[in-house]
C-alpha cells in the first residue's frame, strides 16, 4: 500500500511545475481569473442568486409540457421542475421554462443557460458519458409502439399484417419496425418521413395505417388528434427507452439535488403522502413519513437544502402518482396506463432508494 | 513574446487547475493495478476470501472494471478494510472502487462523499420458514413466533411491518443474530427474519437447507450498491456503464460462454454493445471493445448472480426483485447507443 497515494504524486508534480516556472505571477493570476469564471461557482449558489431555476423542457408536447393561453406551462416535465424549485427555493413558481429543441439542447446545459433537463432524450451511453452530461435516474419508462385507428380491428401489434406503418426515417425506429416484422413473418410496407410533425398529418390524410414510434410521443399524438378516442396505442413495446432528468457534469451536489427530488416524488408514493393528506401528516407515527416530512433525523443539509425540502417538494406537486395523473389520468380524456411506471410494489419499475 | 508567455502562463494554470480534479482512471492506468477495498461480508454479496480466492458480486465487478480497463480480470487487487472503513478509504483515494456493497440510503447517498453508480442486489427484509410449515407468506405468520436480533432496525422494522397490516404474529427479540437462529433451529419460532441475503446465508449453513425456504414477501428495501467517491465524472461513467453493460449483456443475450461468436451477431444492439459498430468507449478513456472484455472476463448479471448468490451457489437466491425488467424484476440499464 506505501507507495501508492495518487493524489499526492499529482499534486507534487503540479508544485514543482510551478516552482520553475519564471511566469509565476502571471499563472497566479490567471489561475485566480479561471477559479472566478461563473463555471466555478456551485449550480445551487448561482440558482440562488439568480432567483429562479431555469429549466429546460422539451419542445412543447401534449402532457409533457404545453403552454394554456395565459402563458402557464403545465405537463409531466414542467411538474418536475416545479419540484426541483420548491426543493431549492420552498417555491414552486421560482422557475423559468426554457423549451429546448433536439440539436441545442446539450449544449445549453453546458454552457450554464439552463440548470437542467427535465426530461427529453432518451437516455443512452451516448448522451450519459460523451456531452459533458449525466442522467440522475429514469423518471418516465417508455419504448416505441403503434398507433393505429379503431377500424382497422386490431388490438396487438402481432395482429398487424399487411398494413402501411408510417415511422420516421435514419434512425433506429425503423430499423425496430424491420426488425418486428421480419421476426413476425407478417407483410408491411413502409411510409418514410424525416419530420416527427409529418408522421401525424400523412396518418391523418390515411397515407398510412399505423404509427410507429415512442408510446409517449403517441400519446401525445392522439391527444392532438380530432378523435382520439377512435384511436388505439397498441400494447407491445419493441424496443426500450428511458427518460430522465440530466444535469451537466462537474457538480455532484447538484447531481444529488435533482436525484433526490425525482427520489422523493417516488418514495412519497410509496409510503403514501400525497398533496392532500400532507398538512394531516404531523402527527404521523410511521417513520418513513416522520423522515420524509422533516420530524424526525435530519437531511438535506449536506446537499445545501433545507430540511423540510421534502415536504416542501411534496405539497407543492404531490407525490409521482399525483403528477401521472394530473397530466395523463383520466381527466385529460387520453388516460396513459402506469405500466412500467407503476411502482415496484405494485408491478412496475420505479424505485427509489429509502430516505434514511 | 508577450503572446508565447500568455499560452505558456494559460497552459501552466490549466495544468494547475486540472489537480483539482481527481482522474482514478488514469491513476489505475499508471499503477497497472485497480485497487478494490473489501470487508469481511456476508458470503456472497460483496466480497469474501474462500481458499484464498476473493468472492462475491462485488468482487466480480471488481475484476469486471479490471477487464474494461485492462482487458484482463486478473489486474485488480484486492484491499482488506476494516468494517466502516470503506468510505475513508475511497476518499482518500487508498482504494479506486469497493467490492463492498453499500445500502443506498439519502443518507448514505449525500451525507459522506460518496457517489452511488448502481444497484447490484436489490435486498430488503425477509422471513425464513421450514417447507413443513406450509406457510407461503408473510400474512400466514399470523399467530406465530417470529425470531429475530433485537434493539436493531430488523425487529423495529418487523414490528411496524405486523402492526400496520394487522398481522399478530409475536416478535420473539434475541440479544443475537446467532441467538435468533438457534431459537428458529430448535423450534420457539416458525420463523427467522434478518435481511434476505442474510437469511439465505444461514439458511445454507442448516443440517438441510432444502428443507427450508426463504418468503418471497419483502417487508423493507436495502439497494445494495456499488459506490465511489464524489468529483470524478470520467470515472462515475465507466463504473456506472460497466454495471450497465453487465445488465444489457443478459438482456441481449450475450454471456460469457458464446461472447466470441456473438461478435458476429447481426443484431445491431449486441454489435454496438461489443464494439462492432461504432466506438462508445472512447469518450470515457476505454477501447471500443470494453464490453466484449467485460463479458469475456467475468459474464454477464445473470453469469455473476447464478455464481454468486443464485443457483449455483450454496445460497441458492432466486431472481425475484433482481431478475430483468422484462421477467419480472426491476434491473433495468438504458441501451449502449
Amino acid at each position: 500500500m506505501a507507495e501508492i497515494a495518487p493524489m499526492r504524486a499529482n499534486a507534487d508534480n503540479g508544485a514543482g511545475r510551478y516552482a520553475v516556472s519564471a511566469l509565476a505571477v502571471l499563472v497566479a493570476f490567471l489561475a485566480l481569473l479561471i477559479s472566478a469564471l461563473p463555471a466555478s461557482a456551485t449550480t445551487l449558489d448561482t440558482i440562488r442568486a439568480r432567483g429562479k431555476l431555469v429549466c429546460g423542457s422539451t419542445d412543447p408536447l401534449p402532457g409533457f409540457a404545453q403552454q394554456n393561453k395565459d402563458g402557464r406551462w403545465s405537463g409531466f416535465d414542467v411538474d418536475f421542475c416545479r419540484a426541483v424549485a420548491a426543493a431549492v427555493f420552498g417555491d414552486p413558481d421560482k422557475v423559468e421554462f426554457r423549451p429546448l429543441s433536439g440539436a441545442s439542447r446539450f449544449a445549453l446545459l453546458q454552457t450554464g443557460d439552463v440548470d437542467l433537463l427535465a426530461r427529453d432524450a432518451a437516455w443512452t451511453m451516448r448522451r450519459d458519458s460523451g456531452y459533458g452530461a449525466s442522467y440522475v435516474g429514469a423518471s418516465f419508462f417508455d419504448g416505441q409502439g403503434f398507433l393505429v385507428h379503431q377500424s382497422l380491428n386490431v388490438v396487438s401489434a402481432y395482429e398487424l399484417a399487411k398494413v402501411r406503418v408510417c415511422v420516421l426515417d435514419g434512425g433506429d425506429e425503423v430499423l425496430n419496425v424491420r426488425d418486428f416484422f421480419f421476426q413476425n413473418q407478417a407483410a408491411y410496407s413502409e411510409v418514410l418521413y424525416e419530420d416527427r410533425q409529418d408522421l401525424a398529418v400523412a396518418y391523418q390524410a390515411g397515407l398510412c395505417d399505423a404509427v410507429s414510434a415512442t408510446a409517449s410521443w403517441l400519446y401525445a399524438m392522439k391527444r392532438e388528434l380530432p378523435d382520439p378516442a377512435n384511436n388505439l396505442i397498441l400494447p407491445e413495446r419493441i424496443s426500450k427507452d428511458s427518460f430522465g432528468p440530466v444535469v451537466r457534469d462537474g457538480d455532484d451536489q447538484w447531481f444529488n439535488i435533482v436525484k433526490w427530488t425525482l427520489f422523493t416524488l417516488i418514495d412519497a408514493e410509496e409510503v403514501g403522502i400525497t398533496a392532500d393528506n400532507i398538512g394531516s401528516l404531523a402527527a404521523a407515527k410511521t417513520p418513513a413519513i416522520r423522515r420524509m416530512l422533516g420530524l424526525q433525523g435530519t437531511f438535506g443539509a449536506a446537499m445545501g437544502l433545507s430540511p423540510d425540502f421534502m415536504k416542501n417538494i411534496i405539497a407543492a406537486v404531490g407525490n409521482y402518482g399525483e403528477i401521472f395523473d394530473r397530466n395523463f389520468g383520466t381527466n385529460t380524456g387520453v388516460p396513459m396506463l402506469r405500466g412500467q411506471n407503476a411502482l415496484w410494489t405494485r408491478g412496475g419499475l420505479l424505485f427509489a432508494p429509502p430516505v434514511e | 513574446m508577450l503572446a508565447k508567455s500568455t499560452m505558456l502562463a494559460v497552459v501552466l494554470a490549466m495544468a494547475l487547475v486540472d489537480i483539482a480534479h481527481a482522474d482514478t482512471l488514469a491513476n489505475v492506468k499508471a499503477r497497472g493495478t485497480l485497487l478494490c477495498g473489501a470487508s469481511p461480508e456476508t458470503t456472497g454479496f460483496s466480497a469474501s476470501q474462500v481458499k484464498g480466492n476473493w468472492v462475491g458480486l462485488g468482487a466480480d465487478y471488481c475484476r469486471g472494471l479490471a477487464s474494461v480497463i485492462f482487458n484482463d480480470p486478473g489486474k485488480v487487487q484486492f484491499v482488506p478494510l476494516q468494517p466502516g472503513e470503506q468510505v475513508s478509504a475511497l476518499i482518500s483515494g487508498k482504494i479506486d472502487a469497493l467490492a463492498d456493497l453499500i445500502p443506498w440510503t439519502l443518507n448514505s447517498d449525500t451525507e459522506q462523499g460518496l457517489m452511488f453508480v448502481g444497484t447490484m442486489f436489490f435486498d430488503g427484509q425477509g422471513f425464513l420458514v421450514t417447507k413443513a410449515s406450509g406457510i407461503k407468506s408473510v400474512r400466514e405468520l399470523a399467530g406465530k413466533q417470529v425470531c429475530v436480533q433485537g434493539g436493531g432496525a430488523e425487529e423495529a422494522d418487523a414490528a411496524e411491518y405486523f402492526d400496520a397490516n394487522n398481522i399478530t404474529a409475536t416478535l420473539v427479540p434475541r440479544e443475537s443474530r446467532d441467538a435468533a437462529v438457534a431459537g428458529y433451529v430448535d423450534g420457539t419460532c416458525a420463523a427467522f427474519s434478518a435481511n434476505s441475503s442474510v437469511v439465505a446465508g444461514v439458511r445454507a449453513t442448516l443440517a438441510t437447507p432444502a428443507d427450508h425456504t426463504i418468503l418471497p414477501d419483502l417487508i423493507t428495501k436495502e439497494p445494495l450498491s456499488l459506490a465511489i467517491k464524489q468529483g470524478d465524472d470520467r470515472w462515475f461513467d465507466i463504473t456506472r456503464w460497466t454495471f450497465y453493460g453487465l445488465l444489457d449483456a443478459e438482456e441481449l443475450g450475450v454471456t460469457q460462454g458464446n461472447v466470441d461468436e456473438s461478435l458476429g451477431s447481426d443484431n445491431i444492439s449486441i454489435r454496438r454493445l461489443l464494439g462492432v459498430e461504432g466506438d462508445f468507449g472512447g469518450e470515457i478513456g476505454l477501447n471500443k471493445d470494453w464490453a466484449y472484455q467485460l463479458i469475456k472476463g467475468v459474464g454477464n448479471y445473470a453469469d455473476l448472480y447464478d455464481r454468486n448468490v443464485g443457483d449455483d451457489s450454496p445460497l441458492k437466491l432466486p431472481r425475484g426483485l433482481n431478475a430483468l425488467w422484462n421477467h419480472g424484476g426491476i434491473q433495468y440499464s438504458p441501451p449502449v447507443r
